[in-house]
């Protein structure tokens, strides 16, 4: 029994290995992808800085002030890109070119196949934004009025750690759509734009007016960015904080029996219709 | 000089039946054709939050109106047009068709190295997507500005516009050069990608520091931001000026970095 | 006349190690090993107008980074070159008007598009007015077989009917020099023998210089002309065919594989053994499970027709001689 468990953390260990090479190859890629999230904080730090000098000092917009702003501005970029996710991709390709054969012997090796490769892809990723939102939080802190409270930061990582898993399951289930489409084309990329901008990765909820705020308050997306930034910004009192993080593990459990549903169901019509 | 003409016919000839060939390419695949549509549309929505935000705060930004920014961010999604269109594709695709070989082939070519290189491939869909969306959203602007539509404004608007896409194209091409030292182009692409996003707010919400970075050394700002001034009245003489005369150097200094790129390629250690 | 002339042609390629496993990638961060390659070494040859060479050798011995010297993509280390006058790598516009290429493994045919459409754009590519394509494209359609093909999307087509269309597409502006690199890869035998029927009639029609790489021997059966065999960068052999037959070509494989031991002694006679299969390590010396022979070309059918009749054969499988088997008799020859 030992030999299998040994055996099987073997193959997870090698897949997490082959993610980790894949993204170190790579030199030129690694060191430049946290400079895609660069462009949106300049922008928003600019226009921020612009829209509330246009009014009275110590206001506040879409309940944020300015240097509140400034800060959700800086971590949201760059939690967004700390929880993306790519495999939708290869999962669709999977499942598309019929790869999955091998892999419905052993389902929930699968799963964990696909987790380790993408956390060891992950990991080389991870670190370098990691890198980037330590700094950054360096200068907000003293740049800013916004205070450091290490309070926050088991907080914190409780929420990162919930969002990573929920943005993890959430792009899963979006992958999932091969076993349903024929092709999907740009179709994840769509949704991909949509599902940030509603997890708040570009504004904050409440730019987007108080209705929209509303229905998406209902919505898991609001627990992979906008929460986790909120709690490191300390916006967040510690009442409302756990209530937060026990909704963001409800809808991780939630989402993980949609995929677990889903991914029954699409193995069904997988194996009875083919690819 | 009657050469140079011939040979501009030629390669205008040649990209039309290109554009087509791509475009006939593309309504094979519908669904790609469909969600491709779809996915401009929710980038384009996304340039639009940065507008929405300056009319939900009721307040002037950097002494534009909201309308103004609107003409701006229009211009900005007309811009996108060219450079998701009919650059972006090839730049992405450059040092994919370096590795398997499938650029050596246009070596051999009788036409420029550097148009085959960097404008094969185009995407009607997305073209017309976000030059119609931005001309729709600049009109919007515009309209719900005081002040009449003057004919001769919009004409230079358009020039500028050309202008500024080719000044976007020499932006492109110059990163791409780099492909052929560096290897694999995609972190660099992406990083040229994201100084096109820089466009999505008026050039004057920049501070000056960044206002001068953007329009003499990296002349992003000539892409959108110069056009909407033209329109809106709010440009200087000396900015007209650069604004004609920089795709010109531009599309010469990408000119030179590209070919010293080749050379690299094809004399070098063969990357 | 000389239509190509090299004169040791030489190149070099520099490139970095790197150590398998993820120390050697986490290393490779910091500090990368420079090594050389040479791939071309001194090679000087000349061809005439009108005539069909082949560049044969094994694979990684220097054929097509010769080819992609003298079609223009690559820069030499050192030596030089002409093709049709020019200097290849300078790439003249005139020269590039006059050459056609073709690799074999990158198609340059729109796949989601009929044939037609990349013929068309050639056309505007190579400057091509309309009558004479249109003459150019009947000849080439008759020639090649290719009716009903030019209309149908080419990623529906077969690999062979692709590759006909892939060398026609090169010849739609009747190019002097053609460049051939692998044009028979990964195609079955009867695509095979049709691609090189073609390449001759379109040489004895239109006296189309054509050199082409391969490391399929017969290749250059039916094309009958020269052969230039390149090993490790340097050329072993440069001469007719028919001399590298008498070396090589005449032999091929046979290879047994039986369902049950068979004693060595029911072996003899049917010619030279190149590698055995025993069923245990004991039996090593008396029994067998499966035999490659060596047999003249001319003897293949008698030998399979004996074997399957005398011998349990389950399965038989007859193959060339591999081209670097006989390259050490090949560099004998040539210095011979």
């Amino acid at each position: 029994m030992s030999a299998r468990v040994a055996d099987r953390a073997g193959k997870y260990l090698r897949c997490f290995r082959l993610g980790l090479q894949d993204a170190l190859t790579h030199r030129a890629s690694l060191l430049l992808s946290p400079l895609g999230a660069v462009a949106p904080i300049i922008l928003q730090v600019v226009l921020w800085n612009r829209v509330y000098a246009a009014g009275a000092a110590g206001d506040t917009l879409f309940g944020f002030t300015r240097d509140e702003m400034l800060a959700y501005a800086v971590v949201a970029n760059l939690l967004s890109r700390l929880v993306r996710t790519g495999f939708e991709y290869e999962l669709y390709e999977d499942i598309k070119s019929g790869g999955l054969d091998r892999m419905l012997v052993q389902p929930i090796g699968y799963f964990g196949l696909r987790i380790a490769r993408f956390a060891g892809g992950k990991l080389a990723d991870t670190a370098v934004t990691g890198l980037c939102l330590a700094g950054s939080l360096v200068v907000l802190v003293s740049r800013t009025s916004i205070g450091a409270r290490l309070a926050v930061l088991p907080a914190f990582a409780l929420a990162l750690i919930l969002a990573l898993c929920l943005n993890f399951l959430i792009f899963w289930c979006v992958g999932l759509l091969g076993f349903w489409l024929t092709e999907t084309g740009f179709l994840f990329e769509a949704l991909r734009v949509v599902i940030v901008t509603a997890s708040g990765g570009i504004f904050p909820l409440s730019v987007l007016g108080r209705r929209a705020e509303a229905v998406l308050a209902l919505l898991p997306f609001r627990f992979t960015i906008q929460f986790p930034t909120e709690v490191l910004c300390g916006r967040i009192a510690p009442g409302p904080a756990l209530a937060g993080l026990a909704l963001s593990a409800a809808w991780t459990l939630i989402l993980a029996a949609l995929a677990g549903r889903l991914w029954r169901s699409g193995l069904r019509r997988f194996a009875a219709v083919g690819s | 000089m009657p050469g140079v003409c011939r040979e501009l016919a030629k390669h205008l000839r040649v990209y039309l039946i290109l554009a087509r060939m791509n475009a006939m390419s593309q309504l094979a695949y519908r669904t790609n054709f469909v969600t491709g549509i779809l996915m401009e549309l929710a980038f384009l929505a996304t340039k639009l939050l940065y507008a929405l935000v300056a009319f939900r705060a009721g307040r002037t930004v950097a002494g534009l109106a909201p309308n103004e920014v609107l003409v701006f961010v229009g211009a900005f999604i007309t811009a996108t047009g060219f450079y998701a269109g009919l650059f972006m594709m090839n730049i992405f695709q450059l040092s994919g068709r370096v590795r398997d070989g499938s650029f050596d082939v246009l070596l051999t070519k009788p036409v420029s190295l550097q148009f085959l290189a960097t404008l094969w491939r185009s995407d009607a869909g997305m073209f017309l997507v976000d030059v119609v969306g931005g001309v729709v959203v600049t009109f919007i602007g515009l309209a719900r500005l005081p002040g009449p539509f003057e004919l001769w404004r919009i004409l230079g608007y358009v020039f500028l516009l050309a202008c500024g896409a080719a000044v976007g194209y020499a932006l492109t091409v110059l990163p791409q050069s780099l492909v052929f030292v560096l290897g694999k182009g995609g972190g660099l692409a992406s990083f040229a990608g994201s100084l096109w996003e820089l466009n999505n707010l008026p050039m004057t919400t920049y501070g000056r520091l960044g206002r001068l970075l953007g329009t003499y050394l990296v002349p992003i700002f000539l892409v959108t931001s110069f056009p909407s001034l033209f329109l809106l009245g709010r440009i200087t003489g000396a900015q007209i000026i650069w604004g004609a005369v920089a795709p010109v150097a531009f599309l010469l200094v990408s000119r030179l970095a590209w070919q010293a790129g080749v050379r690299a390629y094809t004399a070098g250690g063969g990357a | 006349m000389d239509v190509i002339q090299v004169e040791g042609l030489t190149r070099h390629f520099s490139y970095f190690e790197k150590a398998p496993g993820l120390w050697g990638s986490l290393r490779s961060v910091f500090a990368r090993q420079h090594q050389i390659r040479r791939a071309v070494e001194g090679v000087t040859f000349a061809v005439r107008e009108g005539e069909i060479v082949a560049f044969l050798g094994p694979n990684g011995a220097g054929k097509t980074t010769t080819l992609k010297m003298l079609a223009g993509i690559m820069h030499p280390s050192a030596g030089d070159a002409r093709v049709l006058g020019h200097v290849p790598w300078a790439r003249p516009k005139d020269f590039r008007m006059r050459i056609g290429v073709v690799m074999g493994q990158r198609s340059q045919l729109w796949p989601d598009l009929p044939a037609l459409d990349t013929f068309e754009l050639n056309r505007a590519i190579y400057e091509i007015d309309r009558r004479r394509f249109t003459r150019t494209l009947d000849e080439l359609v008759a020639l090649f077989a290719l009716e009903g093909l030019l209309a149908i999307p080419v990623r529906r087509l077969s690999l062979g009917e692709r590759m006909k269309l892939e060398i026609a597409a090169a010849l739609l502006h009747d190019p002097a020099v053609l460049f051939l690199d692998e044009p028979t890869i990964g195609l079955d035998l009867l695509s095979q023998r049709a691609i090189r029927e073609l390449i001759k009639q379109l040489n004895e029609r239109r006296r189309t210089t054509v050199m082409l790489t391969s490391h399929h021997l017969s290749d250059v059966e039916t094309l009958c002309g020269r052969a230039i065999v390149i090993n490790h960068g340097r050329i072993a052999y440069d001469g007719p065919l028919a001399r590298i037959n008498e070396t090589l070509g005449t032999r091929k494989t046979v290879t047994l594989i039986f369902s049950e031991p068979v004693a060595r002694t029911a072996l003899q006679g049917y010619g030279p053994v190149r590698a055995e299969g025993h069923p245990t390590a004991t039996s090593h010396a008396t029994e067998v499970l499966s035999v490659t022979f060596e047999v003249d070309r001319t003897a293949v059918r008698d030998v399979s027709r004996r074997a399957l009749a005398e011998l349990p054969v389950a399965d038989l499988t007859i193959e060339e001689v591999p081209l670097e088997d006989g390259m050490a008799r090949l560099y004998e020859r040539a210095r011979g």
